[in-house]
């Protein structure tokens, strides 16, 4: 704003007769305008800085105050009047619009005074008493309010209605007293008046009592806004709280009296007296099939069967005289068919008055159809019931009997009436606790049907009963069952007798049923009566091998009455056979008729087991192709087989009766032989022995004879059996490897006979001579066994072993193990015999020794080896010559040339001569070592070896090695025992450990204190084993190849070494004819085993 | 150039290198005294290790020349070698032997009986140089 435009509007605020200025939110005055001196008399200076409440009336000071602060909070904008005090002490009513500023931090307001209107509208009311009295005492609520809504006056029956003193309501907004529901309603009747000016009434709202309830209320209001003697919104208003209430309830009668009778599931109609239809529900759209609007106003006759007519309207007529009536109607209907309605029609009165009859018509026709289906389904049932032969009678869970049929009552001797509806304690007292009752009881609290005989005291009488429940209780059938029981108990006394005998006493029923058993059938088959008892014996005691057929034909010829005895095979409960001769003969009843069967069983198993047996053995006998032969006691044959024929030629008739010996008896039958029979037969023992007989043909036959005497119970020799076996063949190879073993046992060489299992037999002389192993002590084994127990058997054997199978004699040469331990070298020949059937059935091995030749032979080979080593070891030589005796010899060579052109003054020159001195020097080195390993080489075969005492040498070796030992602070353990002697030569064995040990110390381990570790491992009279290990360095023995013990190989490339002191130890234990092997693992240590010889004594 | 002398023997290295200064040859000599060694420096460098020129001794512990030649062939450095470097066996051996087995390794372009000589040293440069096209002086 420009300044010249702020004083023009500045001027303008304070020539306007309207009060503008500002406060900030404490109620001090920014800014007024010079309206304050006309307004409330003070000057502009007087009140700025001033609180508002310098002019404030007392009594305004608070609701101002909270004005402000609404202000403050959310409204943007507000106006209100309020009294103020001017300088000279009088009231001035002064309209407030007044406005808050975010922006400014303070109220801008216009002050209108209204001191001449305002003070008018208060008069109104005080002028005139009556009206005065009217207004605070009426039953309607006057008051006004300004545009706002605000009360600016409240009546005195205010309090009285609302509870609101009215001081309490000036300045409050209506509206925030209205209920939230019927704001919409009030405010929108407001705005209508409010626009037109004119007056209307808002009916039914609620209003906020003083005590938080809510009143309905009815105001009628009046537009006085723009008189300005009254300047406000006058409203009169009345407390309608009951009578909304009454209307509402009034309604709410009326919709449920309409729901149930318009919702009823029944057909529903108002009927007047006359019977003309007033109303009618949705149901009886339904039934009649018609609209509603069509029923209205017909006569009920109109929807009735004509039959029906002159009922109904009775029915009608009784209703209209005030009862309720009720009654079923039953008839066709067009449309529907047979129906059952079930009717009640209920005056409905006015004034003491039937004016109506309200009917309900329910159709029950399906009910009354299911109810008579049931009475038809019952009413079958007591038929059936009656009809059954057995007793029948029902009980309910109460224990009532319910029903009993007509067998009941002749069985009981109760009548029917006496019985159904009484208890079974009422008709039974005596029986609280019988068998009946426990069985029934059971039965109704399990629902499992029962079945069970039991003697009535109350009725001297056997029943069978049988029980089955039901949801309603329980249905028994029962019959007299005395005459069965009694017949049984009697049976029962009789078999009393019958059931102390051991044989099984079994009585049948007329079907063949087991009625009883005795003990002794228990006894001999395993099952007890219970078990038995019911079932037919076939039944459970049928064998697989029972003869069925031959049981059908004795149950025919039983059946007819006749007695009969016959055997069958059973099983017993166990599982086992079990013979039993059975004679059973029928029982007869009174009246002579067939009433059973009683049956007599014996154990027969035994008998049967033995007679059987004794057929199997027959049987064997007569078709064994051995022979047999059964004598008497006297040696006359009773019986002889068809293998005896076969065998001898003789047939049965040409024998029995005759001796045996006497028909097959010949020459060269062995007379002591036949002496020795005749008296093991003197003896009556069992016996075995070869003889030779003659068939009938003449033919010589060996025999193989078994001779059992039998014995009869007193031990009394009766019979003797012979069994007679054909062993010609086996004797004839017999007989003829005993001639052939003649002359075996007479060669130098050795012979095995052994069987096709390699099992040996015999072996003759010269094997005992070969081996050490006698015939006895040979047999059984077989020959690998024997000779090789040392070694893996014999592999050249196996390769040959086809070819021997395929009929070939095979040759090989083998190294043997004596009895002695000592080794031969043998050439085998093996030779198999076939049987009939070209199996191998022995094998004959012959063994020629041929060890010396065998030694020679591998000396020759050794002498090979040799040969092609030293050939070997030569190249070698040659190869190391030219690689390690050049190297010094051209560095010389490089050196001295150096020398020619190098200046005599220099460096060069100088170290190129320390370095040639250097080169000669190990030039000279490498003759001395060829001097070294030739003389080794040449020592080889003619070296003078002397027994040497090996821990001396050791300690020797440790001793000039003491220096370099003790300087790298390491230890040697030599265990090598005190005298152990070795065939060697004293400087080699020291040059051996000399260079291991120095080799030790050279390459041991920086990480540990060197430890060398000597000892002695084996020793036997052939030689030592010696092992040497250090904790060192060690090498990779994969990556060193075969290449550790040759001459000027070398494995560290940061040791420095001519690479001989292995290839020494090895030329010099090889010189002494021993050997070196060794193992190491990297960063470890390494391991030598030495061998050494012993002085062959 | 660049120069690797490879042997075992100190006195033998001593007299190579100072035959190569009497040659006037003052180019980078490197010598190690084992093959691993120089395996190992092949490996682990750059393209820019790689000399020009091996003079490898045949008769070392451990590793031999033959074995270091082996090792070569079975690593990547073959190809770079094959095209940058010329190796020559240095060897006090006069087997006929080893001079045949040469023939089988196509890295080696030559063998040479110790002690090296004035000749040896200026037929191998101008023999490098000629295949390489660079003054060697």
């Amino acid at each position: 704003m420009l300044k010249g435009d702020k004083t023009v509007f500045e001027k303008m605020l304070n020539l306007s007769s309207d009060l503008f200025g500002s406060i900030n939110r404490e109620g001090f005055i920014v800014y007024i305008s010079e309206a304050c001196q006309s307004t409330l008399g003070y000057q502009r200076s007087e009140l700025l800085g001033q609180h508002i409440s310098e002019f404030l009336h007392s009594e305004e000071i608070e609701r101002t105050n909270a004005a402000i602060r609404e202000l403050l909070e959310n409204v943007p904008k507000t106006t209100f009047c309020n009294r103020n005090i001017h300088k000279n002490g009088t009231v001035v009513y002064i309209h407030w619009s007044v406005v808050w500023s975010e922006e400014d931090n303070v109220l801008y307001f216009v002050g209108r005074e209204i001191t001449n209107q305002k003070p008018n509208a208060g008069l109104i009311f005080r002028k005139d008493e009556p009206h005065q009295a009217l207004c605070e005492h009426g039953s309607d609520m006057l008051a006004l309010f300004n545009a706002n809504l605000e009360f600016t006056y409240s009546s005195g029956s205010t309090a009285r209605l609302l509870g609101y003193s009215p001081d309490q309501l000036i300045g409050v907004n209506a509206l925030t007293l209205v209920h939230p529901n019927d704001l919409p309603l009030v405010e929108e009747k407001l705005a209508l008046v409010l626009a037109s000016e004119d007056h209307d009434a808002i009916p039914d709202f609620r209003f906020q009592h003083a005590n938080g309830e809510w009143r309905w209320l009815e105001t009628s209001l009046s537009n006085q806004l723009g008189n300005p003697a009254v300047c406000a919104l006058v409203t009169s208003t009345r407390d309608v709280t009951e009578k909304y209430l009454d209307r509402q309830r009034l309604m709410e009668s009326e919709q449920l009296f309409r729901s149930m009778f318009e919702e009823n599931p029944d057909t529903v109609l108002i009927e007047d007296r006359e019977g003309v239809i007033l109303d009618a529900n949705k149901a009886a759209e339904g039934s009649f099939g018609i609209p509603r609007a069509e029923i209205i106003g017909k006569h009920i006759t109109d929807f009735i069967p004509p039959d029906t007519v002159t009922l109904c309207m009775q029915h009608l007529s009784d209703a209209c005289e005030g009862k309720i009536v009720r009654f079923e109607l039953s008839s066709t209907f067009e449309g529907h068919g047979e129906l059952v309605l079930d009717i009640t029609k209920i005056p409905m009165s006015a004034n003491g008055k039937v004016k109506g009859v309200y009917t309900v018509v329910k159709n029950i026709t399906a009910k009354v159809n299911f109810y008579k289906a049931t009475e038809e389904h019952a009413r079958k049932l007591i038929t059936i019931f009656e009809s059954i032969t057995d007793a029948f009678c029902t009980i309910d869970r109460n224990w009532k009997y319910t029903y009993v049929n007509n067998e009941f009552e002749r069985l009981t001797g109760f009548r029917k009436e006496d019985v159904v509806g009484k208890t079974f304690f009422e008709l039974y007292p005596n029986e609280g606790n019988t068998e009946f009752y426990r069985n029934y009881r059971q039965a109704m609290e399990t629902g499992n049907s029962a079945h069970f005989d039991a003697y009535s005291p109350e009725h001297g009488n056997w029943f069978e009963l049988k029980v089955f429940p039901s949801t309603e209780g329980i249905s028994i059938y029962f019959s007299d069952i005395t005459d069965k029981v009694k017949a049984q108990q009697e049976v029962k006394r009789l078999s009393l007798v019958a059931s102390s005998t051991t044989n099984g006493v079994v009585i049948l029923d007329l079907n063949r049923r087991v009625e009883w058993v005795n003990e002794g059938f228990t006894k001999l088959t395993g099952y007890s009566l219970e078990e038995a008892v019911g079932k037919m014996p076939l039944e459970f005691l049928a064998h697989e091998q029972t003869d069925e057929a031959g049981l059908a034909a004795v149950k025919e010829q039983v059946i007819n009455g006749q007695p009969i005895a016959f055997e069958v095979l059973n099983k017993t409960k166990d599982g086992k056979d079990l013979w039993l001769s059975i004679k059973e003969n029928p029982i007869l009843g009174e009246d002579g008729r067939l009433a059973g069967y009683v049956s007599l069983q014996t154990d027969i198993t035994a008998m049967k087991k033995y007679q059987q047996e004794l057929e199997l053995l027959s049987l064997v006998a007569s078709k064994t192709t051995h022979g047999v032969i059964i004598t008497g006691a006297e040696g006359l044959t009773e019986w002889v087989n068809e293998g005896f024929t076969n065998l001898t030629g003789y047939s049965a008739a040409e024998i029995i009766g005759r001796r045996p010996g006497s028909l097959l008896h010949g020459a060269e039958t062995d007379q002591k032989t036949v002496r020795f029979m005749r008296e093991m037969l003197n003896k009556a023992v069992p016996f075995n022995t070869n003889i030779i007989n003659y068939r009938k043909t003449g033919e010589k036959v060996w025999f193989s004879m078994d001779i059992t005497p039998i014995r009869d119970n007193s031990g009394q020799v009766i019979k003797f059996i012979a069994i007679q076996k054909d062993i010609t063949e086996r004797k004839e190879i017999q007989q003829e490897l005993e001639k052939l073993s003649l002359v075996a046992n007479k060669t130098n060489n050795g012979v095995i006979i052994a069987d096709r299992d390699w099992k040996i037999e015999w072996v003759n002389e010269g094997f005992s001579k070969l081996t050490g192993y006698t015939s006895p002590e040979a047999a059984g084994n077989t020959p690998s066994e024997l000779l090789h127990k040392h070694s893996q058997g014999s592999k050249a054997f196996n390769l040959l072993e086809e070819k021997l199978l395929k009929g070939e004699s095979v040759s090989f040469e083998e190294l043997i193990h004596k009895k002695s331990g000592e080794e031969a070298w043998v050439s085998v020949d093996i030779t198999a015999i076939f049987d009939e059937n070209g199996e191998p059935s022995r094998f004959i091995e012959v063994h020629t020794e041929i060890t010396l030749l065998k030694e020679k032979e591998l000396e020759l080979s050794k002498l090979t080896t040799d040969l092609n080593n030293q050939n070997s070891d030569l190249q070698q030589f040659t190869y190391i010559v030219s690689h390690n005796l050049r190297a010094p010899v051209a560095n010389a060579l490089g050196l001295a040339d150096l020398l020619t052109r190098a200046d005599r003054n220099t460096d060069m020159f100088d170290l190129s001569l320390a370095n040639l001195k250097e080169s000669i020097v190990r030039l000279d080195t490498v003759m001395k070592d060829m001097n070294t390993i030739l003389s080794i080489r040449d020592s080889k075969g003619n070296l003078e070896t002397e027994d040497v005492s090996v821990r001396p040498v050791i300690e020797q070796v440790v001793s000039s090695l003491h220096a370099s030992l003790s300087g790298c602070g390491g230890v040697v353990t030599n265990s090598i025992p005190e005298g152990l002697c070795v065939s060697a030569n004293k400087a080699y064995l020291y040059s051996v450990f000399y260079n291991l040990l120095s080799n030790a110390i050279k390459y041991r381990s920086e990480e540990r204190a060197l430890a060398v570790s000597i000892k002695c491992i084996n020793n036997t009279e052939k030689g030592t084993l010696i092992s040497f290990s250090d904790n060192g360095s060690g090498f990779d023995l994969q990556k060193a190849q075969g290449n550790v013990f040759k001459l000027y190989k070398r494995f560290h490339a940061d040791k420095k070494g001519r690479g001989i002191g292995l290839y020494l130890v090895r030329t010099h234990l090889e010189a002494i004819g021993g050997h070196v092997e060794v193992t190491s693992q990297i960063g470890a240590g390494t391991k030598f085993l030495i061998y050494l010889r012993k002085t062959i004594a | 150039m660049r120069i690797f002398l490879i042997d075992d023997d100190r006195l033998s290295i001593f007299l190579t290198e100072s035959m190569l200064a009497l040659e006037g040859l003052t180019h980078k000599t490197k010598s190690y005294y084992s093959a691993e060694e120089a395996l190992e420096a092949l490996s682990s460098g750059g393209d820019d290790t790689i000399p020009n020129l091996i003079f490898l001794d045949l008769n070392m512990p451990v590793m031999d020349g033959w074995a270091f030649l082996d090792a070569l062939a079975y690593t990547q450095l073959n190809l770079k070698i094959q095209k940058k470097c010329r190796i020559y066996i240095l060897t006090s051996s006069l087997d006929l032997s080893d001079t045949l087995r040469t023939k089988e390794y196509p890295l080696v372009s030559g063998l040479i009986h110790k002690p090296i000589k004035s000749e040896d040293i200026e037929f191998i440069f101008s023999q490098y140089s000629t295949q390489h096209q660079i003054p060697y002086k």
